[in-house]
């Protein structure tokens, strides 16, 4: 007899997937405060939407899609450009040269356009193919692999600037 | 030789295909297995790749958690079904967040109108908080100009008010931006004479502090210059001054704000402080720690 996994509570969700929810936010936002905002909000989606989710196995990718269409839709939001010019201010700072690297591929990830950063993350936080990321994204193969090819360029090149930055002379 | 026509650049399946994982029968796979037999340069070259795609994965998977996060999304949600559940407007002090603040955005997408919708007490605690920071902003800003008033004439005061001397520490850091982050570093060299940082601010992984002695309205005072990884500065001003009518916690909400900063004071034993921030009020609550769950 074939036995159904069972469908998880919202809470059991909570518990189990909100801090990576969490880091998926504040990579794909670039500020801890948003990052919130956007976990506490993907939750709130998931709950209205819990039947969605067809293959419990699977609930962590079904969150992250969450956040990342969440985030996707607030960033159209005018409010939202304040942040934007807030981090303008990243160069004039200074970097820590204690930073470690994951503090430094979050100001490699601020350098990146939007559509970049999402690519880029669907690519190594959510681990999706090429074919995938095509069909989340309802864009060619072709054009995510180009477009993929140049956001790891990208961040490959900034992080190289900042490790530069920072190296003892 | 192949007849699939149309293939992306080498250098796009290079950088997209992961042969360790994608299905081998995929065309674009099988053209980059094919490209890599025929080439040990771009083989050479994919290895390096993809050994930096699993550094580069790692790392943006890492990072700080968030505590309390659980605790907090859980209240949400309570509060959330509460309000669908019942149309009683019952008012829930939803725990401020660590990490974020607990306001909502307004004018959001649909979806996030419909969760403002259901999330009614929200409403209520954002129009308390209103509300407060109305007075509060009015108050401190009367307070202020007399204390402006009084020190411009008086000069030198022996009864110094809260708001003069938050108003003088706000147009001293405007004053004297230029040497933002030039003092000593806090994680080398602490200030002496026990002034500290203070256990209401928020600092991150990777938050810069360092410190410069400066002097306001005759008074020594160490200034902390915080940069945030997110490159949001400020300034924490301390002195050892007990000023009268300043409260014992710092304020949600900034109790000065000009077209740069925002400000706000508070006192800690002997210690006088006075946080200013190059930003809103949004950026001004990013420096504070929340207050804590209301468990």
């Amino acid at each position: 007899m074939e036995e159904r996994t069972r469908q998880p509570s919202i809470e059991e969700l909570v518990t189990q997937h909100a801090q990576t929810v969490f880091r998926y936010a504040y990579r794909l936002s670039g500020s801890l405060v948003d990052a919130e905002d956007l976990t506490q909000e993907t939750f709130l989606l998931a709950a209205k939407n819990l039947g969605q989710l067809v293959d419990p196995s699977r609930a962590q990718g079904w969150l992250l899609a969450i956040t990342r269409n969440a985030f996707l839709r607030q960033r159209r939001l005018p409010q939202m450009a304040l942040l934007d010019d807030m981090t303008g201010a990243l160069d004039k700072s200074g970097i820590d040269p204690d930073a470690p690297d994951e503090e430094m591929i979050q100001l490699a990830m601020k350098s990146l356009s939007e559509d970049q950063r999402v690519m880029v993350l669907m690519f190594y936080f959510e681990d999706l193919s090429y074919k995938e990321i095509a069909e989340q994204l309802g864009i060619p193969i072709g054009t995510v692999m180009s477009r993929l090819a140049r956001a790891k360029a990208a961040l490959r090149k900034r992080l190289d600037a900042l490790n530069k930055k920072v190296a003892p002379v | 030789m192949t007849s699939q026509p149309n293939f992306p650049k080498n250098e796009d399946l290079l950088e997209s295909i992961r042969l360790d994982r994608d299905d081998p029968q995929d065309p674009y796979v099988q053209r980059l297995a094919s490209i890599l037999r025929e080439s040990p340069g771009l083989a050479k070259r994919y290895a390096d790749i993809r050994r930096q795609d699993v550094e580069t994965g790692n790392l943006l998977r890492q990072g700080r958690d968030c505590l309390g996060l659980e605790e907090r999304i859980l209240a949400r949600l309570s509060g959330s079904q509460q309000t669908k559940g019942d149309s009683v407007q019952t008012v829930l002090e939803t725990p401020k967040a660590a990490c974020a603040p607990a306001e909502l955005r307004a004018n959001s997408s649909e979806e996030v109108s419909q969760i403002s919708t259901i999330l009614g007490p929200q409403g209520s605690v954002r129009r308390r908080q209103w509300l407060r920071w109305l007075i509060g902003t009015a108050t401190a800003g009367a307070v202020a100009g007399i204390g402006l008033w009084a020190w411009r004439t008086r000069k030198s005061t022996p009864q110094l008010s809260a708001g003069e001397f938050g108003s003088a520490v706000t147009e001293l850091f405007e004053a004297t931006l230029d040497g933002f982050g030039t003092g000593r570093d806090l994680a080398k060299e602490s200030p002496a004479q026990g002034y500290r940082l203070s256990r209401d601010l928020r600092l991150f992984r990777g938050t810069v502090v360092t410190w410069r002695e400066l002097v306001v309205l005759n008074h020594p005072v160490v200034a902390f210059d915080i940069t945030h990884p997110g490159g949001e500065q400020g300034s924490l001003f301390a002195t050892r001054w007990i000023i009268a009518g300043l409260p014992p916690i710092p304020p949600r909400q900034p109790c000065l704000r000009t077209s740069r900063s925002s400000a706000g004071w508070w006192q800690d034993n002997d210690l006088a402080y006075v946080l200013v921030v190059l930003g809103n009020s949004r950026v001004y609550q990013r420096f504070l720690t929340p207050p804590g769950p209301l468990t």
